[in-house]
């Protein structure tokens, strides 16, 4: 071609670019008038226009990645069958069960064993293109696999193959698309609408952690053999769709994307943000199918760019007013599918139904429901003949809805004619109050929802790179919202108790307690101190408070919450068993094991009567319990609860799970404590492992199992095995949190211990200083915690030969576990035990005396006789008894706790060694050369 | 060697003048990348497939100083890179190529890995010809190609790079990428 031909085709093509078909062809006409060349190069290239986006050929590079994955992709040759038999990460492949443009579906199971259940392995025909797509991919996939609901399949695992395509595992669902079932079973609507609400719940869950479904069609949703509702493949458009799409001039797509083209929302048509109100359209479209048996829009016949001007500007006719346009016969097949009667259909559907439907497919995605929520609240209020938010304010539609409602009570027709009048002002009163009600609750559901939907993009980087905004900045954001929510206090105390809790949680606690103040105020001023409301920012506080450490302030919250519920709303069990079990763990914080357990158990008895046996609520139950038992040395029958929970969690959740994990490392820890070593060890990795699949470093539960692991090996002397995981959980910890988390000084009192097990006094010095300051700073001068670092200090000074201070650290430390805890402590023990040893060495062997007979008294009663514990307080006692001369009575301390320390640490161990010591030291200064022969010969 | 910043200042310099600037950086550019593309074989890891993208970002951040440098700088810089990026998979598709007649088995590069991905050697000299046709009649469409294929640039990126508006990115992706189909596969 030449240079001056190609202007003039350019020119032409251009302008083509723009019309839509018809148009084109006419245009095309009258601009190439005679020139048969001209016009063969115009078609000829705009012909290879849209079959190279139809193949998108030299594809932008998210879709050109789909083609190379898809030619080394042995799920897109012809025969994926072919991989029925091999294993993708973990799973097996036993069937290919689906195929189509997205990539392959079997049914397997993992190899290992370790989750007995079918699953579901999608391997997607898509490459990842670089690291940080693949980044985005596991978080995504971690986001995922969270979300926990019984009409949700669940996404269990998902990774990379070997090629390099990304799977995906999801719990595997027997069943029958939903409109399948309906009509194969003529369930009637109300059967109907029963199992929509089913579908809602799900979104509805989704919705409020801030995941949109973006894919909802019916073949994505299934009913299994006991009729209950599952939602397939949440969020998974988002996870491997990698790029946003840069939508070209056509918008035409491949075949799988045609097919879903009835189910999607206009603002997915033009590209625009997709939103929790996208899944509403699409749940209205799903109703109007549902109900009337036909879709809203007739798509058969369409071309693409009919149907995306459809989808994007043609109301659809309402559900009823399209049902009475069809076929005599075809009406009545679909009102036989239904058990009823052309007449009737057609009656139910006409009012709430029609309002409801249309207002979820509303083309301006703001006049929408914005949420699975508010739809299903609507459908609620249907039924209970409330009036619906979808239908217009008339008199004539609140009237009618309060007849309804009052019909027993009004009879009579006449008294109601003469009583009409009279009773409208009142009534209408009423009804603006419900409205408000609904509007309300509406707005907080959105204002929190916007909030929590920001920060969950705030934290993901890849949302915006060019405007990375931190979390913390949107919580400020936040806080400039409530500000202009001046005047609307139920909303405001919302948002607030949300914004202290996301404050909480990222450890900023200054910022979080004026909010959960203000919420609180807010709602005992405009709700009252008996609402729920209030007891929910009560909640908030518990949390807080608890996790500054404040444990006795939280647990009196905590039952002032409880209070609340019993009296004014004894219904409502879900709210007392939730609030029963944060008294619980508070109990266990505050060391009050027996009264905890018996808690527990109250929580147990409500919750068997809520849930099923093997609902993972009652596993979490469970294992709180387990950890009471734990603590108070009833090991076995803590193991026993720990492995009921864990087996739970594996069957509910799968291995990859936060509850999964948690479980791994609870009951590693109470076979650790029975000395099963080696199981406990094993524990320990499986738990960190899970944690690093489903966790991108840093993360908090990561930091959390390198922190036991570390102390794991720390109790059994294993001091340089356990440096890398505590030196890892702190500098993961550092990343994470502020300067003066609660976590951090954890850690920082960990590694401190450790430095001065290995010797390193230098070292664990600055680390216990900091952790001090940190404990002081959120605690206040008086917490065990404090009063643990100071002790950990104490050795150090010791070490240092700086007596008098470690004395004083000791002295602080006992006065405040003395004001704290019980008063037979093993804490207590401990310190009064180092003190005694300390007064030893200071020349007040008296004074030594007295604190080690306490000492013994409380270990006495809460070790096992043969314990070291006891033995090693038995050999200072002695001592300290040889210092005052009492010769007789330190000899027999002496030997008992020389020879049990020998027998439980072995005879070459530090404590045996220096008991030994004790022992020579006090025949030397008793004059008895034999035994001192004898026991110098011990070795 | 160039140091850092004596690099980074060329780079600023090409939105004032495209020219003489962009002259310097294309071969420190295309060495560095082709260094980096080599030395990845050496270390590569399994679990990742290195893209151009990926090569791209690492010369980028090893060359320039992150500080002192704007978005639109880092456009010309990936404008740059895809060029090079062009040159340096032609020059080994060609060189392959020769090797197939000659019969000569030499190592497996990192090139060739990157090539297995993106195309099969013989269909991407075809293209580079095209290519170079393309751009005899319109120089901007062979230029967006050049960004949006070998450079793999967002539309948003391209434009910002050439100067141009998105739309016309758009609309002259898709003629160009036609014009192409026609002729490779029409």
């Amino acid at each position: 071609m030449e240079q001056h031909q190609w202007k003039k085709v350019n020119k032409i093509v251009d302008t083509a670019l723009e019309l839509d078909e018809q148009e084109r062809a006419t245009y095309i006409e009258e601009s190439c008038k005679n020139d048969e060349k001209l016009k063969r190069h115009v078609t000829k290239l705009l012909a290879a226009i849209k079959q190279s986006e139809t193949e998108d050929f030299l594809a932008t590079p998210d879709t050109y990645f789909e083609n190379i994955a898809g030619e080394i992709s042995p799920a897109n040759a012809p025969d994926a069958s072919s991989m029925v038999g091999q294993q993708v990460g973990n799973y097996s492949l036993h069937e290919l069960i689906g195929h189509g443009g997205m990539g392959s579906v079997f049914k397997g199971k993992r190899a290992d064993e370790a989750y007995e259940k079918e699953v579901a392995i999608k391997i997607l025909r898509r490459g990842m293109d670089t690291p940080s797509n693949i980044a985005r991919f596991k978080r995504e996939r971690n986001i995922l696999a969270n979300l926990e609901h019984p009409n949700v399949a669940r996404l269990l695992d998902g990774g990379l193959t070997k090629e390099g395509l990304p799977y995906l595992v999801m719990e595997y669902v027997d069943g029958t698309p939903l409109l399948e079932h309906c009509n194969q079973n003529n369930l009637t609507l109300k059967e109907r609408l029963e199992l929509f609400e089913q579908v809602c719940f799900a979104v509805q869950h989704a919705h409020k952690n801030a995941i949109i479904h973006r894919d909802l069609k019916p073949s994505n949703i299934l009913v299994t053999k006991d009729g209950k509702v599952k939602v397939l493949d949440f969020g998974i458009a988002k996870l491997i769709k990698m790029d946003g799409s840069e939508g070209i001039t056509f918008q035409t797509r491949t075949g799988s994307r045609m097919l879903t083209w009835g189910y999607a929302a206009p603002e997915q048509v033009t590209g625009e943000t997709v939103t929790t109100a996208t899944d509403s359209y699409v749940l209205g479209i799903l109703l109007y199918e549902l109900l009337t048996g036909v879709h809203p829009y007739k798509i058969d016949d369409k071309s693409f760019i009919e149907l995306e001007k459809q989808i994007r500007e043609q109301q659809s006719e309402s559900p009823s007013t399209q049902f009475s346009e069809l076929s005599v016969s075809k009406k009545n097949t679909i009102a036989k599918e239904r058990k009823t009667t052309t007449n009737k259909l057609s009656s139910a559907l006409k009012g709430d139904l029609d309002a409801i439907i249309m207002k979820a497919l509303r083309k301006e995605s703001d006049k929408r429901y914005s949420s699975a929520e508010q739809l299903l609240e609507d459908l609620n209020r249907r039924k209970t003949n409330l009036p619906i938010l979808a239908r217009e304010d008339t008199f004539r539609y609140n009237a009618s809805k309060f007849i309804k409602r009052h019909r027993t009570n009004l009879s009579a027709a006449a008294g109601f004619l003469l009583l009409l009048i009279g009773f409208t002002i009142f009534y209408t009163w009423q009804i603006t109050q419900e409205r408000n009600r609904a509007q309300l609750e509406a707005q907080k559901a959105k204002e929190v929802s916007t909030f929590l939907t920001d920060m969950f993009r705030a934290s993901n980087p890849n949302y915006n790179p060019q405007d990375t905004v931190t979390a913390a900045t949107f919580l400020k954001r936040g806080q400039e919202r409530i500000d202009q929510l001046e005047g609307q206090p139920e909303v405001q105390a919302q948002l607030l108790e949300v914004m202290g809790r996301a404050y909480t949680e990222i450890g900023q606690f200054d910022k979080a307690n004026p909010l959960l103040q203000k919420s609180l105020q807010l709602r005992k001023t405009h709700q009252g101190t008996t609402s729920i409301a209030y007891s929910q920012s009560l909640d908030a506080f518990v949390v807080f408070q608890r996790l500054k450490g404040n444990f006795a302030e939280a647990e009196s919250l905590t039952r002032e919450s409880i209070s609340i519920i019993r009296n004014n709303h004894p219904n409502n069990k879900k709210l007392l068993s939730n609030g029963l079990n944060e008294l619980g763990l508070m109990l266990d914080q505050r060391g009050k094991y027996e009264k905890a357990d018996s808690v527990y158990k109250t929580v147990l008895q409500i919750q068997q009567q809520l849930y099923e046996s093997s609902h993972p609520k009652l596993a979490h139950t469970l294992n709180n319990r387990a950890g009471v038992l734990r603590k108070q040395g009833q090991y076995e029958k803590a193991e026993n609860l720990y492995r009921r929970s864990l087996t739970i969690w594996k069957e509910k959740n799968g291995d990859i799970h936060p509850s999964t994990a948690m479980g791994y490392h609870d009951l590693a820890l109470v076979l650790n404590q029975q000395g099963k070593l080696e199981e406990a060890d094993s524990l320990y990795h499986k738990g960190l492992k899970i944690d690093k699949q489903l966790y991108d470093p840093p993360n908090r539960n990561i930091a959390q199992s390198y922190n036991n692991i570390g102390i794991f090996y720390g109790k059994q002397g294993q001091y340089q095995e356990a440096k890398p995981y505590l030196t890892k959980a702190l500098a993961m910890r550092r990343k994470l949190f502020t300067e003066s988390h609660p976590k951090l000084a954890e850690i920082l009192n960990n590694l401190g211990r450790l430095h001065i097990e290995l010797g390193n006094y230098g070292k664990a010095h600055p680390y216990l200083q900091e952790a001090l300051k940190i404990d002081r700073k959120n605690f206040g001068q008086k917490h065990p915690y404090v009063a643990g670092d100071l002790a950990n200090l104490a050795r150090i000074e010791k070490e240092n030969g700086s007596l008098n201070m470690a004395e004083k650290h000791l002295q602080k430390s006992l006065s405040i576990f003395r004001a704290t805890l019980p008063s037979d402590h093993r804490k207590i023990a401990d310190i009064l035990t180092e003190l005694g040893d300390l007064l030893v060495f200071q020349n007040n062997p008296t004074e030594a005396v007295s604190l080690l007979k306490e000492a013994l008294t409380i270990k006495n009663k809460s070790y096992d006789e043969r314990s070291w514990q006891i033995a090693y307080t038995k050999s200072l006692l002695g001592n300290a008894l040889a210092k005052n001369m009492e010769f007789k009575k330190a000899e027999s301390y002496l030997v008992q706790g020389y020879e049990t320390l020998k027998e439980e640490r072995g005879s070459s161990d530090n404590f045996t060694t220096q008991a030994r010591n004790n022992v020579i030291e006090l025949y030397k200064n008793w004059n008895k050369p034999k035994m001192i022969q004898k026991y110098s010969s011990a070795k | 060697m160039r140091t850092k910043s004596e690099i980074t200042h060329l780079l600023k310099e090409v939105r004032h003048d495209s020219g003489q600037a962009m002259e310097k950086l294309f071969p420190l550019i295309y060495d560095e990348l082709k260094k980096i593309a080599h030395s990845k074989l050496q270390k590569e890891r399994n679990d990742i497939t290195f893209t151009e993208t990926a090569l791209v970002h690492e010369v980028y951040m090893k060359m320039i100083d992150q500080t002192k440098i704007e978005v639109q700088d880092k456009n010309h810089f990936m404008a740059i890179s895809a060029r090079c990026m062009r040159q340096i998979l032609i020059d080994h598709a060609r060189k392959k190529k020769a090797e197939k007649r000659g019969g000569d088995k030499k190592d497996v590069t990192y090139i060739d890995k990157l090539l297995k991905q993106r195309h099969k050697t013989e269909e991407l000299i075809n293209l580079d010809n095209e290519l170079n046709k393309l751009a005899k009649l319109d120089q901007r469409m062979a230029d967006i190609v050049v960004l949006r294929f070998f450079g793999q640039m967002t539309v948003s990126a391209t434009a910002k790079a050439l100067d141009i508006s998105e739309r016309t990115v758009k609309r002259d992706w898709a003629k160009a990428r036609g014009w192409l189909y026609k002729e490779l596969k029409g």
